[in-house]
């Protein structure tokens, strides 16, 4: 029998009716397993969509002088970062940023190779320090700039300038090798303390960073914050320097035209520096943002070294300021105060004729008077009827031979030559010429200016040991070690180094203080960086202007304020300027000087 | 008291509509309302409020079709075709570019599809030529020539478009059709074998972004960020909103952004992410009642006519919902097909609304014979 067309119709309306609803319970049986069986897989996969960790970089702890008065300054301000995990097409984002920003090529290239490097979570900055008008130019055109990013963070500026950059250093975004170290720093974008007392002091200063955890959008804008972890500020550092003092020793430097050394301004009994700076100084603030290679290039080529310490790490012959310590071997070896010497102008050795600065020569002089007018001739005879194990004994001593551990990165210690030295490093044997010029401080005698004012504080303070630094200790702490220098030795040189500066004849009488209120002590040194051939000094002196200026003497004084209750050492190089009477006396004595009416009238903290 | 004359008035006719299916209807669209509301981030504007107004011009639109005369229709069902296939072929000409594909035509204040247009039409004219053929007929080898051009002609205009989606859902509706009107069996299980062995060949014709869609859709996780992400944050949505949802207006996935065409194809996938499995379940029990509803009506339609055009019309329903669905759930690729009645789009909205309005015509004309040429 032949169905109807309605009955086909019909049946073939129920069998589709059954295949959809096979295809409804389909549907149904998957939503149930993406929805029940598997939703924890997915409601994890739904978070790491949405939540982004950021981090929130603490804020610098600031730097003061004694005074409380800021030799840092951080200020608020607002970078452009990008984070690439947030951008589907970071091409896009480039285009427009070039766009909307200007940034030149090698900017975008700078990004690019930045964000190729660093993984994906990790923000880019794009441009640091926005103007309002960037900022605002950013916020207007977010749409169009998917993953980039607004953040707040702090600016670091030093007031004081080349005068305090040797002292504080700097700070700047991590390098690769400070990454390798503390895998840490790529995260938060932080800058961390690269030389300096921003170096040594990095971990006090830095703080804790914060995190925050936020939801974004698909571009990668924040929609709102889900948990915040504060960042720790870090702890602000109360330095020992004066403010006032630092300004104006390197205005002083600047007044009397040096274009390179370096001064050390300290306390003698407790070590703490008043003043340190290294001339040329250079720019802190060029680093925050990352140097350009010019400018880069430019401070490293520099004959003066502005990136050097010199501080810290240049090393000078101390010339007649080691006749300091040969005087005290002498004494402590028993050698008579008043035992004199005639001095012709030369000392004779066998064939070889060694030179006084006074080509005239002193005439009959004693140890006293020879440290007064700095006569050479006597401290060769001094030397070659002691001989050099006592003089070397005596600078150990005095901790010429060591680093003085002050708190600054590299620190250079000095040198001191002696006959196992020379034996095992020159193959040669030490001859009496070589205690001579030792004796001098010539030749193979190297210090640090640091060095010379630690030497210069013990010398003052009663031959107590003194470590320099930049931060107040406890006085209750202050268990001094004794350099055991017999008394009589150090009172009997410290007045003949008051006599230097106070007395008619001394090498810096010249260089007196005026006012009867306030003196000082100390000595001058003038370091031959060339030996003069017997040529030359047929031929007179030379004038320093007619010699390059990087083989002309340099100009070195210590000196220590007042001379009867020292309390405040210097210790100064002024390279290449020449007779150390002439410049480097009359600086030291402008700094002493004001060093005392500082303290005297308030103006600083004790 | 049913219709059963041809002479019955605008009135009566107006008198006899089938409440229920006008009900849950609306009852979609009301979600749709407000899901949209949530998907413009708890605001009317931009989605929600236009789609109120296109909502309540298609309700008038649907009651209007529902009334006029079963007679007319099939009258004009070929013109109707014939108007729609001309209006494809114009599209292919002048066709304005719009998504990268040429689908409108403008009319100065209105912008036509004529492809969806033909989703009406074609099933029109299916009804009307097989309401005119015997059983015989339909068995006959010759009698399928017309059905399979008028399916196949505009598929291929549609197709080439380019409109996948669309496509599939002329094929399907029209095949469907010929299943039911009673095309011997072992034609569809040959023209299987044929699809079988010609897809390779097919696969040459295929647009590339298509032929990357099946591929994505077949491993999604091997480009996360590219064409597999809508499928991939579609699961995530789905998946994370787990049994109970989170909550109306709390889909982070789809408030964020991360969900792409979330007020129109992946509607679905915001709504389960904030109502998980269970609302998912209420709102396919909806469809799935509303299918059975309009079965029925087919079923008790005393003509070939209405029995084949609201067939078509529920058949159209149901192969949208299930496109829809499996696509955001990644059981078919994503070829984009709206959600019916829920999905932000006015032009699909109102074809719904006026296909279901002859389905609602044809209900009520289901006891009236129709002759079969008048």
């Amino acid at each position: 029998m032949r169905k109807h067309k309605y009955q086909v119709n019909i049946q073939r309306i129920l069998w589709i009716s059954f295949a959809q609803a096979i295809f409804f319970v389909l549907i149904i049986a998957r939503l149930f397993i993406l929805q029940v069986v598997q939703t924890d897989k997915y409601a994890s996969l739904s978070d790491d969509n949405r939540i982004r960790t950021r981090f929130i970089v603490s804020q610098r702890g600031e730097i003061l002088d004694r005074c409380g008065r800021l030799l840092t300054k951080n200020s608020q301000n607002y970078s452009a970062i990008i984070i690439p995990e947030d951008i589907k097409n970071i091409g896009y984002t480039l285009q427009n940023l070039q766009k909307i920003m200007g940034l030149p090529d090698d900017e975008i290239g700078r990004i690019k190779k930045s964000i190729r490097h660093k993984p994906r979570f990790s923000p880019t900055i794009i441009k640091e320090d926005l103007t309002w008008d960037e900022l605002s130019n950013i916020e207007v055109h977010s749409l169009d700039l998917p993953g980039v990013s607004i953040e707040e963070g702090f600016r670091r500026h030093y007031p004081l300038g080349k005068a305090g950059a040797h002292v504080l250093g700097y700070v700047a975004s991590p390098n690769e090798v400070d990454v390798q170290n503390n895998k840490a720093l790529i995260l938060s974008g932080a800058k961390i303390g690269k030389s300096g007392l921003e170096a040594r002091y990095e971990e006090e200063l830095r703080g804790v960073d914060g995190q925050k955890m936020v939801e974004v959008d698909a571009y990668g804008r924040v929609v709102r914050e889900l948990k915040h972890t504060a960042s720790a500020p870090g702890k602000d550092l109360t330095l020992t320097v004066d403010k006032d003092l630092q300004v104006y020793v390197a205005q002083a430097f600047e007044a009397q035209g040096v274009e390179s050394g370096a001064a050390v301004v300290m306390d003698a009994h407790t070590g703490e520096i008043l003043s340190l700076i290294s001339i040329p100084g250079f720019n802190p603030d060029l680093f925050y943002y990352g140097i350009d290679s010019k400018s880069w290039q430019a401070l490293l080529k520099d004959p003066y070294k502005p990136m050097t310490n010199k501080a810290i790490a240049g090393q000078y012959s101390p010339a007649s300021i080691f006749k300091i310590i040969v005087a005290l071997a002498a004494l402590e070896a028993g050698h008579p105060l008043y035992e004199s010497h005639f001095c012709p102008g030369h000392y004779q050795l066998g064939k070889h004729r060694f030179h006084c600065w006074k080509k005239e020569g002193h005439g009959s002089v004693d140890l006293y008077q020879a440290i007064v007018k700095s006569c050479d001739v006597y401290f060769y005879h001094l030397a070659r009827k002691i001989g050099e194990k006592p003089i070397i004994e005596m600078a150990r001593r005095f901790g010429l031979t060591n680093v003085t551990g002050i708190d600054l990165p590299s620190e250079v210690t000095g040198f001191l030559a002696d006959p196992e030295w020379k034996k095992r490093v020159r193959k040669e044997s030490w001859y009496l010429g070589d205690t001579i010029l030792t004796a001098i401080g010539q030749a193979y005698v190297l210090t640090t200016p640091v060095q010379m004012a630690v030497m210069m504080a013990q010398m003052v303070n009663g031959g107590k040991k003194v470590i320099p630094t930049f931060i107040k200790k406890d006085s209750a702490s202050d268990q001094k070690t004794c350099l055991s220098i017999k008394e009589y030795a150090l009172t009997t040189v410290l007045k003949a180094l008051g006599d230097v500066v106070n007395a008619p004849g001394g090498t810096s009488y010249a260089s007196r203080m005026l006012e009867t209120k306030y003196t000082m002590g100390g000595k001058t040194g003038t370091a031959q960086v060339r030996r003069i051939s017997m040529k030359e000094r047929g031929q007179g002196t030379r004038k320093d202007k007619d010699i390059p200026w990087h083989l002309r003497d340099n100009a070195l004084f210590v000196g220590f304020a007042p001379v009867h209750a020292p309390r405040y050492v210097i210790a100064l190089v002024a390279e290449h300027k020449g007779f150390g009477g002439m410049v480097a006396a009359p600086l030291g004595g402008k700094i002493l000087l004001k060093i005392q009416k500082l303290m005297e009238e308030g103006q600083s903290c004790s | 008291m049913f219709i059963t004359q041809e002479s019955s008035t605008f009135i009566s006719r107006f008198q006899h509509l089938n409440w229920p299916i006008i009900g849950l209807v609306s009852l979609l669209s009301c979600i749709g309302f407000c899901l949209l509301y949530s998907a413009g981030g708890g605001s009317f504007y931009p989605w929600a409020q236009a789609q109120i107004f296109k909502f309540l011009l298609g309700f008038v639109l649907m009651i209007m079709v529902a009334c006029i005369n079963i007679n007319h229709v099939m009258k004009y069902a070929y013109f109707f075709y014939g108007l729609a296939l001309v209006l494809l072929i114009l599209v292919h000409v002048f066709g304005m570019i719009g998504m990268g594909a040429q689908r409108w035509i403008s009319f100065g204040f209105i912008r036509l599809q004529p492809s969806e247009l033909m989703k009406i039409s074609l099933i029109l004219a299916l009804a009307c030529y097989y309401h005119r053929l015997s059983l015989e007929d339909v068995q006959t080898p010759s009698f399928m020539i017309v059905p399979l051009l008028l399916i196949f002609i505009p598929s291929i205009l549609v197709l080439k478009q380019p409109d996948l989606g669309t496509t599939i859902l002329l094929v399907i509706i029209g095949i469907s059709i010929m299943f039911v009107v009673g095309v011997r069996l072992w034609y569809f299980a040959a023209a299987f074998g044929v699809l079988v062995v010609s897809c390779p060949i097919a696969w040459g014709f295929l647009r590339s972004y298509q032929k990357k869609r099946i591929l994505t859709f077949l491993n999604p996780e091997q480009d996360p960020l590219g064409s597999g992400y809508h499928i991939l944050q579609s699961k995530i949505a789905l998946g994370s909103g787990g049994f109970l949802g989170k909550g109306f207006l709390n889909g982070t996935q789809s408030h964020l952004n991360f969900l792409p065409e979330k007020q129109t194809d992946f509607i679905f996938t915001m709504f389960c992410e904030e109502f998980g499995l269970v609302g998912a379940v209420v709102l396919l029990t909806i469809y799935a009642v509303l299918i059975f509803q309009c079965l029925k009506i087919s079923m008790r339609s005393k003509s070939c006519f209405g029995r084949l055009l609201s067939f078509g019309m529920v058949m159209s329903l149901f192969i949208y919902v299930f496109i829809n669905v499996s696509m955001v759930i990644g059981l078919v690729p994503v070829v984009g097909v709206p959600l019916p009645f829920v999905s932000y789009g006015g032009t699909s909205l109102l074809t719904l609304m006026i296909g279901f309005g002859l389905l609602l015509n044809a209900d009520v004309n289901h006891d009236l014979k129709i002759p079969r040429y008048s």
